[in-house]
């Protein structure tokens, strides 16, 4: 595959998990208080006096990567993060689901108890959708660089960042795509 | 610089490089400014966001009576007060040396609504057989999501009220399951006045009772008493409805809708 392939597959991704991410987080945020905090209560994991912060938190974060991921700053710490965040839902949901409750993941808002009846369907479906995006995450990561992206395309994710000088003149020959793509698989 | 011929060679290519360097810096300078300036953008979206989401958030909670629990608030006969376990709920029966189950619900909530309509005989019967105490106990956690959206706002709200009436009327279990049973299929719409007050007549509230049934309801007599009990359902940390309590303890929801594993679990369970 070549790293032009590539960075147009990593765009998609990057711009379908950015849309993802404002859905869940806007569904959330406008929603009211009790709900968002029931929401988070029922998962049983947290104690009722962490659940009114963790539900403004949650949204705010998800918006948060949303807007890195459109415009694709920080892309790689910013996939990294949204990455985590999918394996915490997949705990999250695996371990309600393993204790014996049936509930709404309130993934894309709502959220709270709901019947039994279909959980096993319910919950598979929503575990393997968080696979998928965290799957989408975790090739951002791998590949943070990605066309139309803010990202200077060497700088790939933060700890570039912090040597500059350094950085920019390794980055620079390595990873000028009409240089040394041959080169470029084995050395990573 | 030398005049030399070859420093002259090697000065060309000492401009050259200095050049690209130079080049180089302009752009890692625009590229530094194009993320400041990115990622002040995206502080601003995301506090924007955040900001329109926090002052629409403040007109939560609108049904409530008010945010503090009132000790001293009327309660519907035989309902429990402030004191005690299950505080401020409604005991369906009282049977010495059983465990109590305690039901958390919102009328609006539609688990609730099909919990009640496939399991909530059988529940009633348990008690009625004297092998639990129960004890239902209303929240109105719901309200809050459907002000703006709900052609009755506060329907948990006015809902549990007059269930507060039909219990001063002696009909705690009639009232109850009429509202579960007449919930409206869209969540949030909830129910006008008069329906309540019908919901009333179709409990068997009749003549001089009817007549004080909806005084009491008008009046909003038992609003405090909500009021109070949301509050217990929120200081608990209820994660949601329909949430079961046995002895304190929480009923997973596998448990709760399976009628045989239930029952075991009761007979497991010694007296609270």
């Amino acid at each position: 595959m070549s790293s032009d392939t590539r960075a147009w597959i990593g765009t998609v991704l990057r711009l379908g998990l950015s849309a993802i991410l404002f859905w869940s987080g806007l569904a959330k945020l406008f929603e009211s208080n009790d709900r968002r905090r029931e929401a988070i209560l029922a998962y049983r994991v947290f104690p009722a006096s962490w659940a009114d912060f963790l539900g403004w938190a949650l949204p705010i974060v998800e918006v948060g990567l949303a807007a890195l991921l459109l415009i694709g700053l920080f892309t790689r710490l910013a996939a990294l993060a949204t990455a985590l965040l999918m394996l915490g839902f997949i705990v999250g949901i695996s371990s309600v689901w393993i204790r014996g409750y049936s509930i709404d993941c309130g993934c894309f808002g709502g959220g709270g108890n709901v019947s039994e009846s279909g959980k096993t369907w319910r919950y598979t479906a929503e575990l393997l959708r968080d696979f998928l995006f965290m799957g989408m995450a975790v090739w951002l990561v791998a590949w943070p660089h990605t066309k139309l992206a803010l990202d200077r395309p060497p700088l790939e994710g933060p700890s570039d960042y912090d040597d500059t000088s350094y950085d920019d003149e390794y980055d620079d020959s390595h990873d000028d795509p009409d240089v040394i793509e041959p080169t470029e698989e084995p050395t990573r | 610089m030398s005049n030399t011929p070859k420093d002259s060679k090697r000065s060309t290519k000492d401009k050259a490089a200095a050049a690209r360097a130079e080049a180089e810096a302009a752009q890692r300078r625009r590229d530094n400014r194009i993320r400041v300036f990115g990622g002040l953008a995206i502080l601003l979206v995301v506090g924007l966001i955040i900001g329109i989401a926090v002052v629409g958030s403040k007109k939560d909670n609108p049904a409530a009576a008010s945010t503090t629990t009132v000790d001293s608030a009327k309660v519907p006969a035989g309902v429990n007060g402030s004191t005690g376990a299950n505080v401020w709920g409604v005991p369906y029966n009282s049977v010495a040396g059983k465990p109590t189950l305690a039901i958390w619900e919102d009328f609006q909530c539609p688990s609730c609504a099909k919990y009640e309509s496939s399991f909530g005989a059988q529940i009633t019967k348990l008690a009625d057989d004297g092998k639990v105490n129960l004890v239902w106990r209303p929240t109105t956690f719901l309200d809050s999501n459907f002000v703006a959206t709900s052609p009755n706002p506060n329907s948990s709200q006015r809902a549990a009220n007059a269930w507060g009436c039909a219990i001063d009327a002696g009909k705690k279990h009639e009232f109850h399951t009429l509202v579960f049973a007449n919930q409206p299929a869209t969540e949030g719409n909830g129910w006008t006045d008069a329906q309540l007050l019908d919901l009333g007549k179709q409990a068997g509230i009749t003549g001089a009772a009817y007549t004080t049934f909806t005084s009491c309801f008008n009046a909003k007599t038992y609003d405090q008493w909500v009021t109070n009990s949301y509050l217990a359902f929120q200081a608990d940390g209820v994660p949601g409805t329909p949430t079961a309590y046995l002895n304190g303890k929480e009923v997973p929801s596998g448990t709760l809708q399976d009628m045989a594993a239930l029952e075991k679990l009761i007979a497991a369970t010694p007296a609270s």
